[in-house]
């Protein structure tokens, strides 16, 4: 690594915290110009005939002072760690929500990212060594497949199919949380089949063109031409080149892969904070609504910078510099 | 996984030949032959042309949507309650006795529409953000990229639902709100451009002549990024489609009682548990074909206009 690329990592760092203070105002703003009281939707419709109560409940959370104020009080809050209560979920503090609700999510995810990279993988290098053949005809056929399915409705069939007619796997998640380990596993099946086909196919066909381009690279025709046999030669030198790029790649797919969450955790009520945002939403809970996307801007953009420190360390040719980001 | 992979979509934008930028080969004007080529090199792929001919028969469905529906989406046959597919209700009808080939049929015209208006948001702001940007540099073009750096970092679903809820749900809600948060990726492919092809020689040139930026942007860079547009803008014809879908899915896209398949599928999906497999079923395959066609359409696309890039 040398200085300018240490320099440019710390640029990207820094610029983290302008970017979610830029994310916050954006949806403090989308937030507040939208029609609609988050205190009538919290105190219920037969609360508008008593003014001095919604007046009170106002006051009570800060939405009666101008907006630049309520602005700086929750930034002001945030950066000490406070999130704010909920309006709603009995008023818990946000960060306390988000952290329980958080290990659902990760899980989850986790668990998917992993099948789907476990699977892709091998698949991207046997359709490339393979290349417009049938089973690589056929590989590819099916990655268009995949990333086609729309997310919700395979779920609601597999949700009927495999759980109601066939019986063999829960259809919600409610109760997971209670089962022990190995029948806790079962939740898992149907939500990770429907998040991971998805990245299967995005993954494999990545990986399919990453593994073709290093393949056809020079360093690879020296070791075959040296006599080096198939097998070394695709496991020494291409994959280990073809692989760089799938990093890069894995980071760009976690916004993906969060947006997947929030219906597919809302269609199997998985209690994550997929299904805490959708929730939010539909009660204008903003600190929580705020919350969650400041938690899952954070994440994707830690992220980021970390896939370009893994980029530097993994492959010696990369020198980052110029403007951050751009 | 509604974003269309703009990382491959990279492929196509990659530096073109010397040669090629060098006689300011602007794709609309200067060379009628490599507009065929392209044309030629799409024919050639099947899957591409399968897609084609997919997208032309829906557009044509959406079109002529009253006749073909053969009936009032909305209207209420009394005793026909969620009774299977037959010879007179195709695809069966609903809970509310409606025909759900007369709402899957109308639901084409009102899904294409959302995903073409929701396009032409995406590309307007997309390409005028990214041409500013890549030509100017400077302040604008850090105001650009940090925007679509900050769009980019939360999951399109959590704003889209947020935006959408907020603002009452309905076909207009969903059209601005899918248009307003998906032009990033599409900026950062226009803005590269620009900024790979403004120290062009030709452009230079173009400059020492006194040709005002407008002229420059539009007469000569503007073509140069017809290429990346046409790949993203169907791309993101298919994302919108499904983005569209998945908003009316949670009940937050276009509202009922006029159809759209998502929203067709959202009420349906509520007697699937009872045996009615017929109203989850048929919009979703409706999604899923259009989907595909775009997809396929899009990459035979991108292969066609970077062949380079086709034998990896």
């Amino acid at each position: 690594m040398n200085g300018d690329t240490g320099a440019y990592l710390i640029r990207r760092v820094l610029l983290v915290i302008p970017l979610l203070i830029g994310l916050s105002i954006l949806m403090f703003g989308m937030l507040h110009a939208a029609p609609g009281d988050p205190v009538l939707a919290m105190l219920g419709p037969q609360a508008a005939a008593r003014p001095e109560v919604l007046e009170q409940a106002r006051a009570n959370f800060g939405l009666d002072k101008p907006l630049p104020v309520q602005y700086l009080n929750w930034l002001w809050d945030t950066a000490r760690g406070d999130l704010g209560r909920s309006y709603s979920f009995n008023n818990q503090p946000v960060l306390d929500l988000i952290t329980n609700r958080m290990w659902g999510t990760i899980q989850l995810q986790g668990i998917s990212l992993f099948l789907a990279l476990s699977l892709a993988i091998p698949i991207g290098i046997f359709s490339a060594t393979r290349q417009y053949t049938l089973p690589d005809h056929l590989v590819t056929v099916g990655s268009f497949i995949g990333l086609a399915l729309p997310n919700f409705w395979l779920a609601l069939l597999l949700q009927v199919w495999v759980g109601v007619q066939l019986g063999w796997l829960p259809v919600l998640s409610s109760n997971q949380a209670r089962a022990e380990f190995p029948e806790r596993l079962q939740y898992f099946i149907l939500p990770v089949i429907v998040l991971a086909l998805p990245s299967i196919a995005y993954f494999a066909r990545f990986m399919r063109s990453a593994m073709l381009e290093v393949i056809n690279q020079d360093y690879v025709t020296v070791a075959r031409a040296k006599g080096l046999g198939p097998r070394p030669v695709l496991y020494r030198h291409a994959l280990r080149n073809a692989l760089i790029p799938m990093v890069t790649v894995i980071g760009l797919q976690l916004p993906q892969i969060l947006s997947g969450a929030v219906i597919i955790e809302q269609i199997f009520a998985w209690p994550g904070l997929g299904d805490l945002a959708y929730q939010a939403i539909g009660r204008r809970d903003y600190p929580v609504i705020l919350g969650v996307t400041l938690f899952a801007g954070a994440a994707v953009m830690i992220v980021s910078v970390l896939v370009d420190l893994i980029y530097v360390l993994i492959d010696p040719r990369v020198k980052l510099t110029g403007s951050a980001g751009g | 996984m509604a974003q269309p992979d703009t990382t491959l979509a990279r492929d196509a934008i990659g530096p073109r030949d010397p040669g090629d930028i060098g006689n300011a080969g602007s794709l609309a004007r200067a060379a009628p032959n490599r507009r065929f080529q392209v044309m030629r090199r799409l024919a050639q792929n099947r899957l591409a042309m399968v897609g084609l001919v997919v997208i032309v028969l829906l557009y044509l469905v959406a079109i002529f949507a009253p006749w073909i529906a053969g009936s009032d989406p909305n209207q209420l046959t009394p005793g026909l309650r969620n009774t299977p597919p037959s010879a007179e209700n195709w695809l069966g009808t609903d809970r509310n006795t409606r025909d759900l080939w007369a709402r899957v049929i109308v639901g084409t015209r009102i899904s294409l529409a959302v995903g073409l208006a929701a396009v032409v948001i995406v590309m307007t702001i997309g390409i005028t953000l990214g041409a500013l940007a890549g030509y100017f540099g400077g302040i604008v073009d850090q105001l650009v990229m940090r925007t679509t750096d900050i769009l980019l970092a939360v999951p399109q679903i959590l704003l889209l639902i947020t935006a959408a809820a907020l603002f009452q749900p309905s076909l207009q809600t969903t059209i601005i709100v899918i248009g307003v948060t998906s032009w990033s990726g599409t900026a950062r492919l226009v803005r590269g451009q620009f900024l790979s092809l403004k120290n062009q020689e030709y452009v230079t040139a173009a400059r020492s002549i006194g040709s005002p930026s407008l002229r420059i942007m539009f007469r000569h860079l503007f073509p140069n990024t017809l290429a990346v547009i046409i790949v993203q803008t169907t791309l993101w014809l298919s994302a919108a489609i499904l983005l569209e879908a998945s908003l009316s899915y949670l009940g937050l896209g276009v509202q009922p009682p006029d159809p759209s398949w998502g929203n067709v599928l959202q009420d349906g999906q509520r007697d699937l548990i009872s045996g009615a497999w017929w109203l989850t079923l048929f919009p979703g395959l409706a999604i899923f074909i259009t989907v595909l066609s775009f997809n396929l359409v899009g990459d035979g696309l991108r292969d066609a206009f970077d062949p380079r890039a086709r034998k990896r």
